[in-house]
This record gives C-alpha cells, sequence and structure tokens, in this order.
C-alpha cells in the first residue's frame, strides 16, 4: 500500500504525539482587552435596577472579565485545535434546534486532568480534556454541551454570584452558628437548585437534537466515578519485572480495594450528588418515554474515538506535568495494552520513573506519592509499589527500563538525556563499583537454573532468600545493619542488570558513569574536607528526610553534593565579581550579555485599604507602560532580550500563545519541584523553543504599586487630642498622605538546567515613578549579566 | 588627621562592589545649585533678610549599588556689620564689610538601606569634610581705602547631611535636602592683633553661615 490508511495515519500521529495546540487566528475573545470585554459587558445592566444590584452586578462583570481573561491567556484554553474543531462540530448540531445566534456562543478545550465542564455568562463554554478522555461516545458529550448552554443563557453564573453577596452580607451580620449555617446552606441549596434546572432543561434540548437519550444516565454513572483513572485494567506486576528480576510481593498489594462511591449527601455542596442528579434526570427520560430513541453518534464515530484516544494522551502528558507520576504510569500502562509500541507511552513511563527515583533519593517520595490506601482500584498497585520500594529498586529499574527503550530508539534525545541522568543517579547513590558488575555476581543456581527456594514474607533473619520459579527469582529486603545493607543493596541492583552482563553497551555506559560518579565524589570530599564545610543540610531546605523510608547513606551523598555544589559556585563567583570591581570600572555596564526571553510581564495595582484590593483596570492599562521601562532598561543594558508577551500578541501570532503557554507550564513544573534539579516532561520541546529562540534563559518581571492601609491610626488620633497643635505637625500629614509602597521583583530561570539561576526584589516607599522603575530594572539587568559572566 | 584618616577609609571600604549601576549605566552628573541657611547671625541691609545664600556647583560619582561621592565648590557671599566684638573700627557707622567665602566640599553619600533605593536616585544620607577660604573686607571708602582686606583666614570641620534625588526626563537630576556643617578647625591665630578679632568674628560668621543649610540643584547626568 502506497497511501497509509487511516488507522495506520493515526496510529503514527500517537506513536510521535506532541501536545495540543491552538492554530490560526485569534478568536476575538483572545484578542479584546480585559477592560474592554468589561465595558461590553457593562452595558447589559439596567439602570431600572436598584442600586445594589447594579454596584454588585458591575463589580461581578469586572472580576469576571477579568478571570476569563486570565483563563484564556493561561496557555490551557486551545483555540481551532483537532479537539476543539470536533467538539465545535457538536455544538453546532445542538445549536440549530435552539433560536441561540452561533455567534453568541463558543466552545473551547481546556488542557487539564479534572472531568469539568463550565460556562459563563457572556457565551463562553469550556470543556476539559480530562472530561474527555473518561467519554464513551458523542451522545454523552453532546449532552454536557446541552446542560452549559443552559447555564448561559438562564445567565446562572450571575444569579449565583447575586445570591452568593446577599449571603456574605447575612454571613457578616451573623452572630452565631446558629445563624452563619443556615445562610452558608441557603447559598448551597440555590447554587443546587441551579444546577438541576440546568440539568432539566438541559435533557428538554438534547432530546431535540437527536442523540441517544439513555446515555444521559451513564453520562452520570461515568462523572461518579470522574476522579479516578479513565480505565480500570489490572495492573500486571510483571510490567517491569521482564528478564532475570521479579518484585517481591512486599511492593504490591494482594487485592486492590474496590472503587466506592461516597453517596452521603452533603448540603454544603454547591452540586447535588451524582446519584441524585441521575435519578432526576432518570424520571424524567422515563415519564416521556424517549427512552431507547436517538442515536449515540451524529457526527462520526472515528472521530469521536480519535479525538478521545488525543485527550488520553494529554492526559498522561498532564499527569506528568502535576507530578502525578503514578497515575501517569497507571495511564500510558492502560494505552500500551491497546497500542503495546507506542514510543511516546513508553517515553511517559520512562519519565515518571525517573521522577520517581530522584524524588526518592533526596527523601521527598511521599510529595509525590499518596499513600496507596487513599487510592481505590487497580491502579493502587503502581501506588503501592511507587510507595514500598527503595530509592535504589525503582532508580534501578528506571536505569534497566530506559535503557532497554534507549536501544529501541537510540537517536531520541529525549530518552538519551533521562537515561543519562538516571544512570548517574544510580552510580552516584547506590553502586559504582563496576568490579562488581565484571565478575558477575549471580548465584550458580541461578545461572544454572537449579531448584526453587520459596521466599517467606515474615522472614527476618539476618539473610536474603531467594525464589525461583521459571528463571526468575524475588528477594526480600530485611532490615539488618548499615554495612550488610549495603553490601546487599548493591548485589540486588547488580541481579536487576543481570540480563544486561553480556551486553559491551551497557557495561561501556556503567563503567563511564561510574568514573564520572567517581571523579565527583572525590571532588565533593575534598571541596567539604579543604574548607570545612558543614555535612548537614543547608538551611533553605525543609526537614523532608521521612523516616525509615530511605537510606541513609544516600541521602547523605546527596547533602554533601548539595553543599559542595553551592560552595564551587560562590567560589567562581567572587572571581568573576572581581573582574567587575574598581572605582571607574564600567566593564559589566558596557559589556554585551547573552539573550533572554522576557516573558509575560506582569503590573498590578493594590489599593489594600479596600475589600478588593486589586484594581483590574489600572493594572491592565498600565502594564503597557511597565513593559517599556524593561525594554528602556534591557537596551541600556546591552541585554538583548525577546519579549513573549500576551499584550502584544497579533491575532494571526497563535504561534506565540502556544510558546507562552509551553514556556508556562514548563515553569510551573520546575517551580514545583522546588530545589530539585529533574528535567522537564516536555525536555524535547523545551530544547528545540531554546534553541530556535537562541537563549536558555527565562526572566519573569513584576512590578505591583500598592496603596497601603494605615495601621496606627488610633494612636495618631489619640496624640492629636493629647497634644493638640504640636502633634499636629506629624499627625495631620499621616492623615492625608497615602501610605504607598512599589515593589519590583525578577527571577532568572536556565531553560537548561530548569532552575531559578538568579532573582531580585526591591521595595520602596514611593510611587512608582519613572526613574525608581528604570534604575531599579536596570540593576536586575545587571544582576542578569553578572550571572551569565560566572557561568559562561 | 585621624578624622580624615576614618573618612577615607569607609569611603573606600565601600568601594569595592561589583555592581555599579548608576542610573541606566550614567554615573557621573555635574550639576549647579542653591544652598539657603536661615540668618542666625545678624545681616543688614535695607530689608533683613531671612536667608543667607551660597551658589554651588559640583560633580556627582556613583561609586556603588547605593552610594556616590561628590565634590563641590560653594561661593559665599554677605555683607557684614556687627562684626561682635567693641573697637572704633568696628563699630563706626561709616564702616561697612564683606565677608567672601570660597568653600570646597567633599562628601559620601550612602542610600537608605532600608529602602531599596539605587543611586542616584532616593533618599541618601551624606556625611563629608569642608573647606572654606575667607576673606572680610572694607566695603566703604573710610580710614581704609575701598577692598582692603581686614581679614583672611581657613576653617574647615565635617558636613551631615540628608536628602533626596529624583531623575526627571532621564537626564536631569534634581537634589533637595538638608546639610549640617561644623566649621570648627582652624590654625590658631594670635590673640593681640586688631586683625585677629576681625579673623575670629569671620569664623564665627562662617561657622553659623553653614551650620545649617538648606539645598536646592538641579544637574545633568552623563
Amino acid at each position: 500500500m502506497l497511501v497509509p490508511t487511516l488507522a495506520e495515519a493515526q496510529k503514527n500521529v500517537f506513536n510521535n504525539y506532541t501536545p495540543l495546540t491552538s492554530k490560526g487566528q485569534l478568536p476575538p475573545e483572545f484578542a479584546v482587552s480585559a477592560t474592554q470585554k468589561y465595558i461590553e459587558s457593562k452595558k447589559s445592566i439596567s439602570k431600572k435596577e436598584k442600586r445594589s444590584i447594579r454596584k454588585s452586578k458591575t463589580e461581578f462583570y469586572l472580576k469576571n472579565s477579568f478571570s476569563i481573561d486570565e483563563l484564556l491567556r493561561s496557555g490551557k484554553v486551545l483555540f481551532n485545535d483537532t479537539v476543539g474543531i470536533y467538539v465545535d462540530q457538536v455544538f453546532q448540531k445542538i445549536l440549530k434546534v435552539t433560536d441561540i445566534s452561533p455567534s453568541s456562543v463558543k466552545v473551547f478545550i481546556v488542557k487539564t486532568n479534572y472531568s469539568n465542564a463550565f460556562a459563563t455568562d457572556q457565551g463562553l463554554i469550556f470543556v476539559t480534556t480530562g472530561l474527555l478522555a473518561r467519554l464513551q461516545n458523542e451522545a454523552q458529550l453532546a449532552y454536557v454541551l446541552c446542560h452549559e448552554l443552559v447555564h448561559v443563557k438562564e445567565k446562572h453564573v450571575m444569579d449565583v454570584y447575586l445570591h452568593a453577596e446577599e449571603t456574605s452580607q447575612k454571613i457578616k451580620k451573623a452572630t452565631d452558628e446558629y445563624e452563619l449555617e443556615p445562610a452558608i446552606l441557603s447559598h448551597a441549596a440555590f447554587s443546587k437548585d441551579k444546577e438541576t434546572e440546568a440539568d432539566i432543561k438541559g435533557l428538554q434540548l438534547y432530546i431535540k437534537t437527536g442523540y441517544a437519550v439513555n446515555e444521559v444516565v451513564a453520562l452520570f454513572d461515568i462523572l461518579q466515578f470522574a476522579q479516578h483513572p479513565f480505565d480500570s485494567l489490572p495492573f500486571n506486576r510483571d510490567f517491569f519485572g521482564n528478564g532475570k528480576i521479579a518484585w517481591s510481593n512486599r511492593l504490591f498489594v494482594k487485592t486492590v480495594d474496590r472503587i466506592e462511591y461516597d453517596s452521603e449527601e452533603d448540603e454544603s455542596l454547591t452540586h447535588p450528588n451524582t446519584p441524585a442528579r441521575k435519578l432526576v434526570v432518570s424520571k424524567i427520560i422515563d415519564s416521556l418515554k424517549v427512552a431507547g430513541f436517538g442515536s449515540d453518534f451524529l457526527i462520526s464515530q472515528d472521530q469521536f474515538n480519535f479525538i478521545r484516544q488525543v485527550c488520553r494522551f494529554e492526559y498522561c502528558r498532564n499527569a506528568l506535568l502535576q507530578k502525578d507520576y503514578c497515575n501517569a504510569i497507571y495511564a500510558a500502562y492502560t494505552l500500551l495494552h491497546y497500542d503495546p509500541d507506542n514510543l511516546y507511552l513508553k517515553k511517559t513511563i520512562g519519565k515518571a520513573l525517573y521522577a520517581l527515583s530522584m524524588y526518592a533519593i533526596q527523601g521527598r517520595k511521599k510529595e509525590v506519592v499518596p499513600w496507596y490506601f487513599e487510592v481505590q482500584g487497580n491502579v493502587q498497585q503502581v501506588h503501592a509499589f511507587a510507595r514500598n520500594s527503595y530509592a535504589y529498586e525503582v532508580n534501578a529499574l528506571a536505569v534497566k527500563y530506559l535503557y532497554d527503550l534507549n536501544k529501541q530508539f537510540p537517536n531520541d534525545r529525549e530518552i538519551a538525556a533521562i537515561l543519562d541522568e538516571t544512570f548517574s543517579a544510580l552510580t552516584y547513590y547506590h553502586i559504582d563499583d563496576i568490579t562488581l558488575l565484571r565478575s558477575k555476581v549471580l548465584p550458580d543456581s541461578l545461572q544454572s537454573g537449579g531448584q526453587s527456594i520459596y521466599a517467606d514474607e515474615s522472614y527476618s533473619d539476618m539473610k536474603e532468600q531467594f525464589e525461583l520459579a521459571t528463571g526468575k527469582f524475588t528477594y526480600n529486603h530485611v532490615y539488618c545493619d548499615e554495612n550488610t545493607d549495603i553490601k546487599y543493596r548493591k548485589i540486588r541492583i547488580l541481579y536487576a542488570f543481570a540480563d544486561y552482563l553480556n551486553d559491551t553497551g551497557f557495561v561501556k555506559m556503567f563503567e563511564r558513569h561510574a568514573f564520572k560518579s567517581s571523579q565527583i565524589k572525590s571532588h565533593v570530599d575534598s571541596v567539604l574536607v579543604e574548607n570545612s564545610i558543614s555535612e548537614d543540610k543547608p538551611e533553605y531546605m525543609n526537614d523532608t528526610r521521612p523516616e525509615g523510608e530511605i537510606n541513609t547513606r544516600c541521602y547523605n551523598y546527596y547533602i554533601k553534593r548539595i553543599n559542595a555544589e553551592a560552595h564551587d559556585k560562590k567560589a567562581v563567583g567572587e572571581e568573576v565579581r572581581l573582574k567587575y570591581t574598581g572605582l571607574f570600572n564600567n566593564k559589566l555596564n558596557k559589556s554585551t550579555g547573552e539573550k533572554v526571553i522576557l516573558l509575560n510581564p506582569l503590573y498590578y495595582s493594590l489599593d489594600l485599604r479596600k475589600k478588593n484590593p486589586l484594581k483590574y483596570v489600572a493594572s491592565e492599562s498600565a502594564r503597557n507602560t511597565f513593559i517599556n521601562r524593561l525594554k528602556i532598561s534591557a537596551d541600556a543594558a546591552n541585554l538583548p532580550y525577546e519579549l513573549l508577551s500576551e499584550n502584544e500578541i497579533s491575532i494571526t501570532d497563535a504561534e506565540l500563545l502556544n510558546r507562552i503557554s509551553l514556556l508556562k507550564e514548563w515553569m510551573s513544573e520546575q517551580f514545583s519541584h522546588g530545589e530539585a534539579t529533574i528535567l522537564p516532561t516536555d525536555y524535547e520541546l523545551i530544547k528545540n523553543l531554546s534553541e530556535s529562540l537562541g537563549t536558555r534563559y527565562l526572566c519573569l518581571f513584576g512590578n505591583t504599586f500598592s496603596v497601603l492601609k494605615k495601621d496606627r491610626i488610633e494612636e495618631m488620633i489619640f496624640y492629636s487630642i493629647i497634644i493638640p497643635f504640636y502633634s499636629w505637625v506629624i499627625t495631620v500629614p499621616y492623615f492625608l498622605i497615602k501610605k504607598i509602597e512599589t515593589m519590583h521583583y525578577f527571577i532568572a530561570l536556565d531553560l537548561e538546567k530548569g532552575k531559578i539561576v538568579t532573582a531580585g526584589l526591591s521595595t520602596v516607599k514611593s510611587g512608582n515613578n519613572e526613574d525608581i522603575s528604570l534604575a531599579t530594572l536596570y540593576n536586575f539587568m545587571l544582576k542578569i549579566k553578572l550571572y551569565q559572566e560566572v557561568n559562561r | 588627621m585621624r578624622i580624615l584618616f576614618l573618612f577615607f577609609f569607609s569611603v573606600f571600604t565601600f568601594l569595592t562592589q561589583a555592581q555599579v549601576p548608576g542610573f541606566l549605566g550614567k554615573r557621573a552628573s555635574v550639576y549647579a545649585g542653591i544652598y539657603l541657611s536661615p540668618t542666625l547671625a545678624q545681616s543688614e541691609g535695607p530689608l533683613p533678610e531671612l536667608f543667607n545664600k551660597k551658589y554651588a556647583v559640583g560633580v556627582d560619582y556613583i561609586v556603588g549599588l547605593k552610594s556616590n561621592l561628590s565634590f563641590s565648590y560653594h561661593y559665599h557671599t554677605t555683607p557684614v556689620t556687627d562684626l561682635g566684638f567693641d573697637n572704633a573700627f568696628a563699630n563706626h557707622e561709616n564702616f561697612r564689610y564683606g565677608l567672601n567665602s570660597h568653600i570646597f566640599s567633599l562628601s559620601f553619600q550612602k542610600y537608605v538601606k532600608k529602602s531599596d533605593y539605587v543611586a542616584p536616585v532616593g533618599t541618601y544620607f551624606s556625611f563629608g569634610l569642608m573647606t572654606a577660604f575667607f576673606t572680610l573686607k572694607d566695603s566703604e571708602e573710610n580710614i581704609f581705602p575701598k577692598g582692603t582686606k581686614m581679614a583672611r583666614g581657613q576653617v574647615s570641620g565635617v558636613t551631615f547631611g540628608i536628602g533626596k534625588k529624583r531623575v526627571l526626563f532621564r537626564r536631569i537630576i534634581i537634589d533637595a535636602g538638608v546639610e549640617a556643617a561644623l566649621m570648627l578647625i582652624s590654625p590658631k591665630v594670635d590673640g593681640n592683633t586688631i586683625n585677629s578679632d576681625f579673623i575670629t568674628a569671620s569664623k564665627e560668621r562662617v561657622f553659623w553661615s553653614n551650620f545649617l543649610n538648606l539645598k536646592l540643584t538641579a544637574g545633568y547626568i552623563f
């Protein structure tokens, strides 16, 4: 066949899956500023309404316009994307049976694993990829859109907001819990009524579309368990244990907990519980006698399946970005069941194992792996494995998995980079003795495939036992003194690589990393000894050492390395600073720095004396002034830059928005890692972006101007009365002059290292004047240049 | 001598910073301005003056993130009637004198640490050294020809001040503040001559005219 079939073409798409991106022209909602949206929305407020209602509505439109704008520009909302185009086709089918003008409502896709759909009164409907990943057919999607359309038509968002305002007044006046509780519950009940209205009216609209009516009931079954993975395949414990190694029973649960729904009604929630909603719509369907009518697909079943698969792949990516590694592994595992050779899914698992091993080494595993008994269903096995395994076990597994993947795809940069990091960690923290590897320390019984020895789970002697079954063996970790533990640990790690002892590529890689690790260790030890540096944990690290979960030696190696690296960095920094020291030394000012990306400069104007301190309109209008000042400072400092700002997007520049989105996701992921250096999920994409922009430095700049609350009013009034005339010299200016503060900050990140490299903060008790701002920003630019010089 | 040593030592310890941004990279500025001091010593003329005036020009150079050096020249002139001592030359109604001072000042300005101002913008404290070369001349034709120099001398001291600088239009630097000087150091004068009385009185006048000054200057930064 010269022309690939649709199935083959789609398979290729998924094998080399790239994240969803926006395309084409910006929709007006993205191009128009939030201030303009607010002004437009305000026009709908009638002057005949009560003053308090008008005030609440104005406030609502202000907050709503800016919140929507923030969401649209967050990088998570897509337009003209593959999924959005399909969902829009379904949406147009629904609009045909209504009197709503297609130009007044739009649907957008939001990239997130949460199963949700929501609407705004301004006619925007958002559906998440998390929800689409879980749906079974087009009909269920159609009902979701009908439900949201009712919210738009009936202006529920405004109604709920106004009711909440009224409730908050009651709450303020409430003197005890007997008055407080009814107020809170009345608002929850009001909101539930709106949801029920949307369910019922949505159903009435849905019935007209021609979609299968029964699917509405099925949808509620899905929503009931929407927080669980989209599939529920049993997890095969041998999935990681091919070759000579099988994992111990210790690492898994004997029986997974069933998925159960907590049907107890919580009166304080704003949505009715799902079984109640299902009951309401079932009764209506029965009464109308329309069960069995309609069809599951009106556009295309193939297209739906394709779109759902895309959303499931997005699920894997989003899970990695949110550090939900166990769910990422499980989701990829279930998808691999249907597409066993998929590169993207295998890479997902490799990345998750790598990240888990890095967190385990640093003693921070519990940050990313919840207790497995908090999880239900087959995914619990993955959580149990991740939680119960030791750092060296996960590390060894990650190396093994990534090595195999690297052999299969030797030209893939991402796999090579992650394998490199994982291998370095293995040889640095756990085993660097290559002679053990060379001597092939396997028991004879294993090599000859001898008798079986059955392991006892409760065995507690200071020995290891092996079980030989079908050429595999398992072991139990037993607690013993540190020296014995080290010896057994090393041997166990070797057993994980028993299949690779004759692989020269593996042996060479091991030797290379072991050599590098031993060099690093010697340097670390010499730096610490020569400079009498304490081996204590640095101050900036919170106490993350979990009791008994990690090997103390591994953690101590980690701390020593951080201390030595910090010392080295300081020494180099001092050396460079001397170059620029001197009374008439202007070299740093005049030198040309390396190019930086200025990402979305932020400006906020706040009045902290008010209930809603953020001044939306003033903030948006002053942002351009701040951006201009940044440009002036960067030009004066000879620091080349590329400005990526949502304020400066042209209508045809979807690519700019995609870049901003990618960088925001990267940033959010890196910040969530804290001090850990972990390669990003989108390593390849970030590397490509960095190369195309010609820089590895990303800078975030911000500026806030605040009017502060005066905190000594009573004191000043007291002095004014007690010491009249003389005290007025101080007290009168205190009352008349506003207390103001201007803050500038910046953070510079290295796209290659994935961490914050330098930062600055400046606060002055003054207005946001041009000279103060320019002087501060210029100083920040010099700081960036100095860092670049130190790390050239 | 010791004070001088301490002053320069303090100054130079601040000069070893790697990062001296200045204002958009510009570190030097020239300025001119006026110093006003309340007339603590009596002044004369048809209308009593509330302020003595000094005219100043100077150069500032930013030496650190929050510090700069300032060198300035002040010119002060004032008519004098009451010299504060009693003799036929001093208090004769026909006698009028003029006191001129050429004052040189070197000061170190440190910007407020608590606030993150960056030199040259913001509030600063200054301390420095000042020396004044004064001449007291006879202004009228009487016993002595007009312009006769009745006394010449030098007096030095230390200065302290507080001020605030702002930059307008990215080039014009405005400085407003208060400066106090204690001009107490001078060569010993032979106390047995009429001349010594004039010198002593002049020193006193120089002391008070520099004791407290309000300053306002405008400059150009480059």
